[in-house]
């Protein structure tokens, strides 16, 4: 999706492909926000340890290392693979988006490339090593996070808002940094997917939606209520975006630093990718294919190349010409 | 004597349940009497229960079959398939996977339940305790609770995190206990579901136990017969056809296990795609948009449970007779 060019509001929807019977078509959709992902990292853990900011992965590897030396007991940050739209998003910050699809019957699903398993490969090594957690997103992460186990946090931006309930001792403590770099100097971003408001071509009064779904997504007036902390959506409103007032919010798990600095600057550097049309089955299939990765029972690897054996049967079983 | 009791009793079960599975044999000559009366009048006595016969068990099955017969792509559209879902279906290691997985369930589940159930019968049948119906009420009640709910509160107490029952696991010294691990998972659905149907099973095996007839006790007490010996030998066997209806109803029920686990996988990654037969429909249905599969599994599903359950109708019968 990404950021349209910049452009927020209205965007009509193409139909690239047949919608299946009793989809509603979309008569417009409004984006609401496309969140960028950034590091957040526990800033007295870093501050005790002697901890540095890793700039690269390989640096965020060795530093996972000395953390690890430091306090057995924790780790440096989770990887939690069955939450699979998160991990699409770092792979893409990778080059290793696994989809590549522009509309039509052909699609190119590519789990299991060079560029996947070096991928796999990196985590792979910090999850065997013990320096990254394997657990649930959500409240058992969290719940590492607030117990100072997990010092860094690879989130969208609006994670602190989901988190805030749930930190505990650790509220106020967190930092955003940008996403460490594959190659040193670099500065490629990435997001998690976004969503938008749509009115259904079913709808019996779309003017009225859709002037609402503007007024929701696209105007200060509504944005100056849904901004507001804890509340950590990030916007596509450009109007908001660039405002001096958004980029020095405050959120409770950030203390009185500002992540929206680091977040705006992220926005702007997101190469998008193309989604597949399938991406319910994606997620609903990672659920459990990607289970045996937490308690590790398997690898990354062996999971990707399953993964990839499974999407592709049914991307072909839905009439696709799928290259690999 | 006793095959007109037990009669009795099966058709109390039944009626208890709603369940219009059991007829009734009654005797020849009022079944000819019946007969012989003209049938005009008795239809429309039938008329509003064929009609939502009809509507809402006949129309849907029907549909479900026709939708069964056909593919509906992304690319390509719906095409006719005659049997190529079912042939997925029968050659999916997920859905039969799923089918095992319920027929342990079932093999643990109801006999350890049906015991509890029988244990406590008992002890209000022979009036033991004192306030026996409060406390009959009181074991009653969990069937009172709407499944969901008390999914959602057993989901909490079993939450790996913050659960109570977790904190107690981790007390008595099991440390990182997950109580929702995968090979724990089940045995945590079995405690769950004998929790909620107990109560309900109990109250109709005391129903049972206090329908046997008084004199048939009394003449067992004045032959000297012990409390023990009239609860195993006098009472018991006259229950035995509650019994056996319990549990045909709640196979039925274990093979339809549903709720319990679709409300535990937002706790836990270890519900996989086809934990049980009708989770696999619905992921197939809801997560992978595939309706025509989805049909043709439960198509599937609904001929193993019919054939269960008349299967087990006739052995009923044939045993009975036999008894007799």
């Amino acid at each position: 999706m990404g950021l349209e060019g910049g452009q927020p509001g209205l965007r009509s929807v193409r139909d690239p492909w047949r919608l299946r019977a009793g989809w509603p078509l979309l008569q417009l959709q409004t984006l609401r926000q496309v969140p960028p992902v950034g590091l957040y990292y526990n800033s007295k853990l870093f501050a005790k340890y002697h901890l540095a900011l890793p700039k690269t992965w390989a640096q965020f590897a060795s530093e996972a290392a000395t953390f690890h030396k430091e306090d057995p007991a924790g780790a440096f940050t989770n990887f939690d693979a069955t939450d699979i739209g998160w991990m699409l998003a770092l792979m893409a910050q990778d080059g290793a988006f696994p989809f590549q699809y522009t509309g039509g019957a052909n699609i190119t699903i590519d789990f299991n490339g060079p560029k996947q398993m070096a991928f796999a490969n990196y985590w792979q090594k910090l999850i065997k090593a013990r320096l990254v957690q394997t657990n649930t997103d959500g409240t058992v992460m969290w719940g590492e996070m607030a117990k100072s186990l997990d010092a860094t946090w690879l989130p969208a931006a609006w994670g602190p808002s989901y988190f805030a309930p749930a930190a505990g001792n650790s509220m106020g403590v967190w930092r955003a940094a940008p996403l460490p770099q594959w190659k040193a100097g670099a500065d490629v971003q990435t997001n998690l997917g976004g969503s938008s408001y749509p009115v259904m071509a079913s709808s019996k009064h779309p003017a009225q939606a859709a002037a609402f779904s503007m007024w929701l997504n696209a105007t200060m007036q509504s944005w100056n209520v849904i901004k507001t902390p804890p509340s950590s959506l990030f916007p596509t409103y450009l109007p908001l975006l660039r405002s001096p007032s958004f980029k020095t919010l405050t959120y409770p798990v950030s203390g009185s630093s500002h992540p929206n600095v680091v977040f705006d600057s992220a926005a702007e550097k997101v190469t998008p990718v193309e989604w597949p049309p399938f991406m319910t089955e994606v997620i609903t299939e990672a659920g459990s294919m990607f289970a045996d990765t937490l308690d590790g029972k398997a690898t990354l690897n062996a999971a990707l190349n399953a993964f990839q054996k499974t999407i592709v049967s049914y991307a072909k079983s839905e009439g696709f010409k799928v290259s690999t | 004597m006793q095959g007109n009791v037990a009669d009795r009793f099966a058709v109390a079960v039944a009626q208890g349940r709603g369940s219009p599975q059991v007829t009734v044999p009654s005797s020849g000559a009022r079944a000819k009497s019946f007969s012989r009366r003209r049938h005009g009048r008795g239809l429309w006595f039938v008329a509003p229960f064929t009609l939502m016969f009809v509507l809402f068990t006949l129309v849907p099955l029907v549909y479900a079959v026709y939708t069964s017969l056909f593919t509906s792509r992304l690319v390509g559209g719906t095409v006719f398939s005659g049997f190529s879902n079912y042939q997925a279906i029968l050659s999916s290691g997920q859905f039969w996977g799923g089918m095992v997985r319920v027929l342990i369930f079932a093999a643990i589940q109801i006999p350890v339940m049906l015991a509890i159930a029988l244990f406590f019968a008992t002890v209000f049948d022979i009036g033991m305790v004192r306030w026996g119906g409060f406390f009959r009420t009181v074991y009653f009640l969990p069937f009172a609770v709407p499944t969901v709910v008390s999914a959602i509160m057993w989901s909490f107490l079993l939450e790996p995190e913050f659960g109570p029952f977790t904190k107690l696991a981790e007390n008595l010294g099991f440390h990182g206990a997950n109580l929702l691990s995968p090979s724990l998972l089940l045995p945590m659905i079995i405690v769950i579901v004998i929790w909620e149907w107990t109560g309900y099973n109990m109250v109709i095996l005391y129903t049972a136990l206090r329908s046997v007839p008084r004199d048939t006790v009394e003449a067992a007490m004045v032959e000297g017969a012990t409390l023990s010996k009239i609860i195993l030998s006098v009472k018991l066997p006259m229950v035995r056809p509650a019994l056996v209806m319990l549990g045909l109803l709640n196979f039925i029920g274990a093979l339809q296990l549903f709720v319990e686990p679709s409300i535990l996988a937002s706790f836990t990654p270890n519900v996989s795609f086809g934990f049980t037969p009708t989770i696999f429909l619905y992921n197939t249905a809801i997560g992978n948009q595939q309706y025509d599969l989805a049909a043709a599994g439960a198509v599937v599903l609904g001929v193993v449970i019919t054939i269960i359950s008349v299967g087990s109708l006739m052995i009923r019968r044939k045993m009975r007779s036999v008894s007799l």
